[in-house]
């Protein structure tokens, strides 16, 4: 009978206990895992989709809303800049491609977003050969009330190419929000799955937004009791998304933007490393210390246990050594049980975590468009479970040197 | 005339149990050989020191002074690990209380006993053990519990453990104590029998008179040892 064997006997001859050790080593390890893989995960595809644009020009405000509001489709834009400021940095020598973006209606809380036929065209930065808007069915739009959805908006809404659809005012679904019944947009394209906030977008003309807000003042100009139609307004567009032909021009760039009184332009990758390291940072390092704790208390727990069944097994610890074992065998004992233990936990705990981000990735997805690699485990994952593992080791070594140092014949009733 | 191999061989042991008010509490115990596969029964009274002389002759207790051989090797000149290891092979033990490791079935007591005997292959020990259960009577029992044997049964367990390393010397204390007559009989019987069929010296630790009377040799502690309980002023 080997020792791992009589280690393995012991450990379930206490079933709950070793269950409850074991739950409390599953849970901080899970509570680790998944962690690590939503910080690695969501800051890959953070940072992979604000990697696609060098800059974003909009409405003098917050940087980090501005990139947020148009590339994410996340927050609320900063306001407009004139379509003019759009055409002077399209034609600027400096510039590969500018994509003017129109904000202002939802369709069932996905973002309706006006753009010019050329955004589909654009290749993934990373792989230059690839493009970032692919289609599933159907054809991107080529005339006004045309619309491109995202595979979510397909998932969620039931619309298909054929459908017809009415916006809704505003960039979130709220009480009262008034629709656009005159000007009914129809489904011409439906964009395959890209596990990022394209998923969550309508792309129409920029044009048909344009063209419904413009009869939205004549309707708030007749309930005001103003007579005639509204005066023409200057076109406006939300934001402009910039690829420029070198990388090293971005600050200069921004700078030179942001000089002008209407406008300010942010560069993306920037915005979202400060995001993560100012406010997501510190928010993953308190989970992290609240994982870091409920391991230490695990593996304090195992030493508990450890020590409290060696007390518990005196005897029969007392009858092995009577039967010939090494001290150094009955301490081995306890520290393969300690390393069972440990194994098991961390098993248990990575299959939790990564099991529980496989089961929500779907609903990161819906919420926040990053796709997940849940079963993905990095170099710093492993060496986060290598740390738990030690520490579970550890703990089974001071009851194994009490066990070590004990002498048999004192814990036998009678020889 | 030839001269028969010594099982256990004693000469002046002192073992200090330590100090009682301003005195030294110690044991001695002066001359007592066992020669191979010899039966012996100990008798004396409670706390006369037999047990002390059991942990002495297995090494579970290192002697002051004096010497103490097992089949010819010196005990204190073995090292702990090596005394472990000389113990697992050489020595056999049936407790009173049985101690048997009560979360393992009969067979696995046994093959426990072999692990740490260190006697045979590991591919044989399975076969072995079976045979020695089915030696005792138990070959219906192997996968059973000792929680859910009769103390007979879980006795005869333990003597299968202690011939497992097929031992030189088995030593027994008070091995039918916890038994009543009639299963106390059996058992002493069948220590007795597998004694005499591996020729393996029996030192037999008893109260019952009868039962010591059965056997070859009898030797009283109180005669053996020097009154235990002898104080010296502590220096």
């Amino acid at each position: 009978m080997s020792l791992w064997r009589m280690a393995w006997r012991y450990l379930w001859s206490r079933t709950l206990v070793t269950l409850l050790t074991l739950t409390g080593i599953a849970l901080g390890t899970a509570l680790i895992c998944s962690v690590l893989t939503l910080r690695r995960e969501s800051e890959a595809g953070f940072l992979r989709e604000s990697g696609q644009f060098d800059l974003v020009a909009g409405a003098k405000g917050s940087p980090l809303q501005l990139v947020l509001s148009s590339i994410y489709q996340l927050d609320v834009p900063t306001g407009n800049i004139p379509y003019s400021r759009y055409e002077a940095l399209r034609d600027d020598k400096r510039v590969a491609s500018a994509i003017p973006l129109g904000l202002g209606d939802n369709y069932h809380g996905f973002r309706i977003v006006g753009t010019e036929e050329k955004i589909f065209a654009l290749s993934d930065r990373k792989n230059p050969k690839k493009l970032l808007y692919h289609l599933d069915t159907g054809r991107f739009f080529k005339s006004d009330f045309e619309a491109v959805i995202g595979s979510q908006v397909a998932r969620q809404s039931g619309l298909k190419v054929g459908d017809t659809f009415v916006g809704t005012h505003g960039l979130v679904v709220t009480a009262g929000s008034s629709e656009h019944p005159d000007f009914p947009y129809k489904v011409v394209g439906l964009i395959s799955e890209t596990g990022s906030s394209i998923d969550r977008a309508i792309y129409v003309t920029l044009p048909s937004v344009w063209r419904i807000h413009e009869k939205e003042a004549d309707v708030h100009r007749k309930i005001a009791g103003i007579e005639g139609t509204s005066p023409k307004r200057d076109l406006e567009v939300t934001a402009v998304m910039i690829r420029l032909k070198s990388v090293g021009l971005r600050l200069w760039m921004a700078q030179e933007i942001q000089k002008r009184t209407e406008a300010m332009a942010a560069i993306p990758v920037n915005e979202m490393l400060r995001l993560y390291q100012q406010i997501l940072g510190p928010m993953q390092r308190v989970l992290m210390g609240v994982a870091a704790l409920v391991v230490v208390v695990s593996v304090l727990s195992i030493t508990a246990t450890l020590y409290q069944s060696t007390e518990r097994r005196r005897r029969d610890l007392a009858v092995m050594r009577a039967l010939g074992a090494h001290p150094s065998e009955i301490a081995g004992l306890v520290v393969l049980e300690a390393l069972l233990l440990t194994v098991l936990g961390i098993s248990a705990g990575w299959l939790i975590g990564h099991g529980g981000l496989a089961l929500a990735g779907s609903a990161l997805r819906n919420s926040i468009g990053i796709g997940l690699s849940p079963w993905t485990t990095d170099r710093i994952e492993w060496i986060a479970l290598g740390i738990v593992a030690t520490g579970g080791i550890l703990a089974g070594l001071l009851p194994a040197i009490f066990t070590y140092r004990r002498e048999p014949v004192n814990d036998l009733s009678a020889i | 005339m030839s001269v028969l191999p010594t099982a256990v061989e004693v000469s002046d042991c002192e073992l200090k149990l330590g100090i009682s008010g301003t005195a030294n509490v110690s044991f001695h115990l002066g001359s007592f050989r066992m020669d191979a596969g010899e039966q012996v029964a100990l008798t004396g009274p409670s706390g006369c020191g037999k047990s002390t002389l059991l942990n002495l002759v297995a090494g579970l207790r290192r002697p002051d002074s004096g010497s103490i051989l097992v089949h010819g090797i010196e005990l204190k000149q073995l090292s702990s690990g090596k005394l472990d290891v000389f113990r697992g092979r050489t020595m056999g033990f049936v407790f009173q209380s049985f101690n048997l490791l009560e979360g393992f079935s009969a067979l696995e007591n046994v093959l426990v006993g072999m692990r740490f005997g260190r006697s045979c292959a590991s591919s044989e020990r399975r076969k072995l053990a079976m045979a020695l259960l089915e030696r005792v009577g138990l070959q219906h029992r192997l996968d059973s519990l000792p929680g859910r044997m009769s103390v007979g049964e879980r006795q005869r367990v333990a003597i299968a453990r202690a011939l497992a390393n097929r031992p030189a010397l088995l030593l027994a204390d008070e091995p039918t104590g916890a038994l009543d007559p009639a299963t106390a009989k059996q058992v002493f019987e069948l220590i007795r029998e597998v004694c005499r069929e591996e020729n393996c010296a029996l030192m037999l630790v008893t109260h019952d008179f009868d039962l010591a009377a059965q056997l070859p040799r009898q030797v009283d502690c109180y005669g053996l040892i020097g009154d235990p309980a002898r104080k010296e002023p502590a220096p």
